[in-house]
């Protein structure tokens, strides 16, 4: 039959120890660590210091240095689980360094050290080299799994966002309705300082703005995802495409980006959508200025490769261009390069999504170049045309 | 329990400087003293020096997530009685029951209301701090 007394006794002494050994004490548990190595550092010394012989007092010497190395043991398991590996680890250097070993401690003291004194000396440093060992092994394992366990947990979250086009999609906007919704609450209710009420409408708006961009690309790029574009293909000739495209563009002319287009009259018409062409160069283009300094050039050239019967678009910027991981994202849905030196810089990170498949839906390709603070070209691939010029 | 003098001192932690500004507006009296943080890394290092009652913090943010600082901050005994309101646009059911899980006393769904900003964190603080907050007397600026 079960004692109620026992039962309490043992489930307060649980409950206190678990308390005692919570991680969150640590000053607790560095007191308790620092207390069992001045203990430890006694019971290594004591057999020399003659103020401590008498509390060691008739031990053999085998026997006390046996209780010398389970303490140390215990200080560096005890710190290990209270306070983690890394302090296990401290715990063993600061140990090895403060217990001489037994081989020199004698003379210390002044006398050379006995037969026995330099077999447990061999004792004592295979001990802590253990401990060393074991409790770096136990912390790199530790940490490898934590590696892994927070990798994992990045991928699956990653998995999810990416893989799943309409929650990202809701994600990008509902943040603007934020500012749009929260903000035109304050201007209704009667606490809006008079000083801040046009800040907070052009805030507004800014997001209005950004919101309608979005709603946009995101339907765009739902057309997309539904295979339900359809591509009214023509041969047109590339360089009035590419002319009317850059006159459409704001911030061309006037000491903004400085433009300039090299295609020859020898390459040929392509065979090509012409609304989704002209948007395709809209969207490189604006990346292209985006993504330059003020005044940076900005070039547009096409060649033809006569054997695959392909003509090659490019568009190059002398701007902060990306990393070899940027570019590998970089046609992935919402995926937009984040740097210190992209902060600032306003975008959907859907654009290169919509040319990847608008291109793909004509034919063609797309592909980038780019080295960071050198640059980037962006180059799509369309069809000739066979018509004659 | 030490009792939190006011101002009472909240920290916002989202990458969007709107959602600081709204906050800021928000709480706009006297009663309240509004940091913010723009990612994870210095969202925790200030929640950590400034032991703010209340944490606004967004989940999606630059060098470490919204849960991650919300579980060094419950998990660590100077700061697990810091109130932490996760805020997001992301609102799938495994999403908010993971920040749950992570210790967020509450959880908002972006777009929210200021109002409704208001009655939660008014709801999550402790007695005594509410009290407080409600014998401050008329609100200033």
């Amino acid at each position: 039959m079960r004692n109620p007394y026992m039962t309490n006794l043992a489930s307060s002494i649980s409950k206190s120890l678990t308390s005692l050994m919570d991680p969150r004490r640590k000053k607790l548990h560095a007191a308790v660590i620092v207390a069992a190595l001045v203990v430890h550092l006694a019971l290594h010394y004591a057999t020399y210091i003659p103020a401590l012989r008498p509390y060691v007092g008739n031990l053999p010497y085998f026997r006390l240095h046996v209780l010398h190395e389970a303490e140390f043991m215990l200080i560096v398991v005890y710190a290990s689980v209270t306070l983690g590996f890394k302090a296990g680890l401290i715990t063993v250097a600061i140990t090895g360094i403060t217990s001489v070993p037994f081989i020199l401690t004698p003379y210390i003291f002044g006398r050379a050290p006995r037969v026995d004194e330099l077999r447990d000396s061999a004792m004592q440093v295979s001990m802590i080299m253990m401990m060393g060992v074991l409790t770096a092994a136990l912390y790199e394992i530790n940490e490898r799994r934590r590696r892994a366990e927070s990798k994992s947990e990045a991928l699956q979250f990653a998995r999810e966002m990416k893989d799943n086009f309409a929650s990202i999609a809701a994600h990008e906007l509902r943040t603007p309705l934020t500012t749009i919704q929260g903000f035109s609450e304050l201007l209704l209710s009667d606490q809006a300082p008079e000083d801040k009420k046009r800040v907070w409408i052009h805030l507004i708006h800014k997001q209005s703005s950004r919101l309608g961009t979005l709603v946009r690309d995101i339907l765009d790029v739902s057309r997309i995802d539904a295979g339900s574009l359809e591509f009214q293909l023509e041969p047109l000739r590339l360089k009035d495409v590419v002319q009317r495209t850059l006159g459409s563009i704001p911030g061309t002319e006037n000491g903004g980006s400085s433009l300039s287009m090299l295609i020859p009259d020898n390459v040929p018409d392509v065979l090509a959508d012409q609304a989704r062409l002209e948007q395709v160069l809209t969207n490189l283009v604006e990346n292209a200025i985006k993504y330059s300094p003020k005044g940076g050039k900005i070039l547009i050239y096409a060649h033809h490769n006569k054997t695959a019967g392909k003509v090659h678009l490019s568009v190059q910027d002398r701007g902060i261009g990306m990393s070899k991981e940027e570019q590998a994202e970089l046609f992935t849905p919402f995926y937009r390069v984040k740097n210190k030196d992209t902060e600032d810089i306003p975008g959907t990170g859907l654009g290169l999504y919509i040319v990847k498949s608008y291109v793909k839906g004509m034919g063609g390709d797309v592909g980038v170049e780019s080295m960071p603070r050198v640059g980037s070209e962006f180059t799509i691939t369309l069809p000739a045309s066979h018509s004659l010029a | 329990m030490r009792e939190q003098a006011l101002p009472i001192k909240m920290l916002v932690v989202d990458d969007s400087a709107d959602v600081g500004e709204l906050v800021r507006a928000t709480f706009w009296d006297k009663r309240w003293l509004v940091l913010s943080a723009s990612d994870g890394v210095i969202g925790l290092e200030m929640a950590q020096r400034e032991k703010p009652a209340v944490v606004l913090l967004d989940i999606v943010l630059p060098r470490l997530q919204g849960w991650h600082v919300c579980e060094t901050l419950k998990g660590s005994r100077e700061t697990d009685r810091t109130k932490i309101i996760m805020i997001s646009a992301l609102i799938q059911g495994s999403i908010k029951k993971k920040a749950m899980q992570s210790g967020a006393d509450a959880y908002i769904e972006k777009p929210f209301s200021p109002r409704h900003l208001v009655e939660t964190v008014e709801k999550v603080l402790p007695v005594d701090v509410r009290a407080r907050l409600l014998n401050s007397g008329p609100l200033q600026r």
